[in-house]
């Protein structure tokens, strides 16, 4: 009886394993075509140098020590105005500085997008709470991302947006002032933003090119932003004490460190299984995309 | 003509896997509602319960593939014979020798009723509560990516997934917790005698003791540990006091920060310090010893610490709730719930009618190896 059962159960994987290949043939002959390469160039790498005001106004010199965050639900609008969500178990990706090239530059393959003519994208810094209280299925990838270094298991929305960590060199008498900010859904602050860039020109998505995009990402302005931001002392959140405020100036100021300052519109056309083997330093989050 | 090559597909993967299905398991397993519970906080619709999603979480729950070398699995903690907690042990011991984590293992009973889970509400979903004991330090100290890499190598779970999640590679993080969450959410503890005195069945009789004991819980204690499942769900200062040898320990306080990184000290002026979510009490008399650092070993001892008036143990902070704090004529206060010697008698003969040996005895939730 137990070796029929297994019997059965040999058959069965066989019939599976036979049909899911059958599947993947057509996918592998062609490749996964890359719709877009978004190109995130940091303002600072790891081990960089960089001067923030802490709170008693007086300017600390740092070394960037750990730079992250997640993107999901990225939105990319075409010329009829029809927005069309990327699903996050293809698109949602952890930029992480650690994964870096000389450059600062981080780049994330957008798969999937059907061909036509965009003007502009939005996506989310963090994982928003509708997300993380919604189906489980949607979560497969997010959950793979946060898993190493994103991810409080004692919360109840267990997603680490962003960190942001540095240590200050300057003291060797008094104790370090060091910048550690964590920023997620906790309590009643959420840190969850959305970052809105309409495209220099129109964005032309087709099998026959890889189009990249280069953002621009200033670090520093999340401390000192543009106006209407509001400045934030480095050491005004969490370790010293939490004032909602400056957290949510601090959040608020994610979504404006992005720019689009190019695109190139007719890179030629990769696949994304030709990258992937290529940047092997990039992290196992594209391994189980389904 | 892509589309239909894998709808075709599709359905043989359906076929197959009801093939299976039939073969697999020798017994059916389906949510059942008991009439005189609430309605389910489960999500049916995301996660629904199935016999072989239910045999795959029971595979896991009992697999210490889960913890770093496969030192334990969950039932070390939470073990059936004492309503899936840790057999008398006040704190816990994870994967580390002598290393004990900071709370008192919960049972795991009806936690598809439940709103929040562990003692502060840490988390509000059941399905990825076991993050918290897979990755713990002083629980099973492993990481998500190791487990579902050492569940790939095995085939049997390869096809276990497959069946359970319709897909072909089907072993990662979510549909592990979301298998873990189906066996967790059959779990029901609802045949206990007093179950079937409420509901008029058979064997459902009580003594005239424990129907005094009956009128005296409604009475003095049902208001944070009401209706069917005991408890009201709300997180709750009831006097418990600080236990000095956890100097880390702040209840709710630490849930409910906006600050990841708040010191203790900063914690300790929120009004959730030493909250604590009032716990059920079914099968009370086997998930021995109390309280969320299990401190109180004896019932009759948490009793006796409720009767702040003959027995002086309540710690009065700012936050101790309402309902244990009576006001006497002359001004003065009387904290706890006052109760005669007797009325302990006949409460404590209560809380033994809640004991659901159903529960306690059922092989459909016992280690299958
Ligand atoms: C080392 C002991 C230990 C192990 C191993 C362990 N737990 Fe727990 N469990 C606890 C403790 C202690 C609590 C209370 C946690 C708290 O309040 O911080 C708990 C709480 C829970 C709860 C919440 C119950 C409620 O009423 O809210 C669930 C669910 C749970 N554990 C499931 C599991 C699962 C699933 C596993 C295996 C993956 C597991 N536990 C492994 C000790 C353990
Ligand atoms: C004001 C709300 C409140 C009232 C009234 C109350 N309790 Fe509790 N009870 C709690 C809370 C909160 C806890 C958990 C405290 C902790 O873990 O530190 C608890 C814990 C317990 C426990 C320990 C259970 C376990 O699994 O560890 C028992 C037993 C208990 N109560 C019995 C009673 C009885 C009997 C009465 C009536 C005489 C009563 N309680 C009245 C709030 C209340």
């Amino acid at each position: 009886m137990k070796t029929l059962k297994s019997y059965i159960m040999v058959a069965f994987a066989a019939a599976l394993l036979i049909a899911c290949d059958d599947n993947n043939e057509s996918i592998e002959s062609e490749g996964t075509h890359v719709s877009a390469v978004l190109k995130l160039q940091h303002s600072l790498g790891l081990g960089d140098e960089f001067v923030l005001t802490d709170s008693n106004d007086e300017d600390k010199t740092l070394e960037l020590s750990k730079f992250k965050y997640i993107v999901s639900d990225i939105v990319i609008t075409n010329t009829d105005d029809e927005a069309i969500a990327l699903d996050n178990n293809d698109a949602a990706q952890l930029i992480d500085l650690e994964n870096a090239d000389a450059t600062n530059q981080v780049f994330a393959y957008l798969t999937g997008i059907p061909e036509g003519s965009y003007k502009s994208i939005s996506f989310g810094i963090g994982v928003s709470q509708e997300v993380a209280d919604g189906s489980t299925e949607d979560q497969i990838k997010l959950m793979e991302l946060a898993e190493s270094d994103m991810q409080w298991t004692w919360n109840p929305n267990s997603y680490i947006f962003s960190k942001i960590e540095a240590s200050d060199i300057n003291s060797v008498e008094t104790v370090s002032n060091n910048l550690q900010i964590h920023v997620g859904n906790k309590g009643d602050f959420d840190g969850y933003r959305t970052v809105n860039l309409t495209f220099p020109e129109t964005l032309t998505l087709s099998s026959s090119v890889s189009p990249s995009v280069h953002f621009t990402v200033a670090i520093e302005e999340l401390f000192n932003p543009e106006a209407p931001g509001i400045s934030v002392a480095y050491d005004a959140i969490g370790a010293h004490g939490d004032s909602s405020d400056i957290s949510v100036n601090f959040a608020d100021n994610y979504a404006n460190i992005f720019e689009i300052h190019h695109i190139h519109p007719t890179e030629e056309a990769i696949n994304l299984e030709d990258v992937e083997e290529e940047n092997h330093s990039d992290d196992d989050s594209s391994e189980h995309s389904h | 003509m892509k589309y239909y090559t894998f709808v075709l597909v599709l359905l043989q993967v359906l076929v197959s896997c009801n093939d299976v299905d039939e073969e697999y398991a020798d017994f059916e397993i389906s949510f059942e509602q008991p009439i005189n519970f609430p309605t389910p906080t489960y999500d049916f619709e995301d996660n629904p319960i199935t016999t072989d999603g239910f045999v795959l979480g029971r595979k896991l729950f009992y697999d210490n593939r889960l913890s770093l070398d496969n030192g334990i699995n969950c039932s070390e903690c939470h073990n059936q014979s004492h309503a899936f907690t840790h057999h008398g042990h006040d704190l816990s011991e994870g994967v580390h020798p002598g290393v004990f984590g900071t709370r008192n293992s919960q049972p795991i009973q009806n936690m598809a009723f439940m709103n929040d889970f562990t003692w502060d509400g840490a988390k509000d979903k059941l399905w990825d509560q076991p993050l918290i004991p897979i990755t713990e330090e002083v629980e099973m100290n492993e990481t998500m990516e190791n487990v579902v890499a050492k569940l790939q190598e095995d085939s049997e779970y390869q096809q276990l997934f497959s069946t359970v999640f319709k897909l072909e590679d089907a072993i990662n993080s979510v549909n592990l917790l979301k298998a873990l969450s189906q066996f967790m959410g059959v779990m029901v503890s609802s045949n206990s005698r007093y179950d079937k005195y409420v509901r008029g069945e058979e064997g459902g009789v009580f003594t005239d003791l424990e129907k005094e004991g009956l009128a005296l819980f409604q009475q003095k204690c049902a208001t944070c540990h009401s209706g069917e499942l005991f408890t009201n769900q709300e997180f709750i200062n009831n006097g418990i006091g600080e236990n000095t040898s956890l100097p880390d320990e702040t209840g709710r306080a630490r849930i409910s920060s906006s600050n990841p990184f708040a010191t203790v000290e900063e914690l300790k002026a929120s009004d959730d310090y030493y909250k604590f979510r009032v716990p059920s009490l079914r099968n009370v008399k086997n998930t021995y010893p109390y309280m969320h650092d299990g401190r109180l070993v004896l019932l009759s001892k948490v009793l006796d610490f409720y009767d702040d008036d003959t027995y002086p143990l309540m710690t009065k902070m700012n936050n101790l709730d309402s309902r244990l704090i009576q006001t006497n004529e002359d001004g003065t206060e009387t904290l706890g719930i006052s109760m005669t010697e007797d009325e302990k008698v006949a409460i404590l003969a209560f809380l033994e009618t809640l004991t659901d040996d159903e529960f306690i005895n059922d092989e459909r939730f016992a280690n299958p190896n």
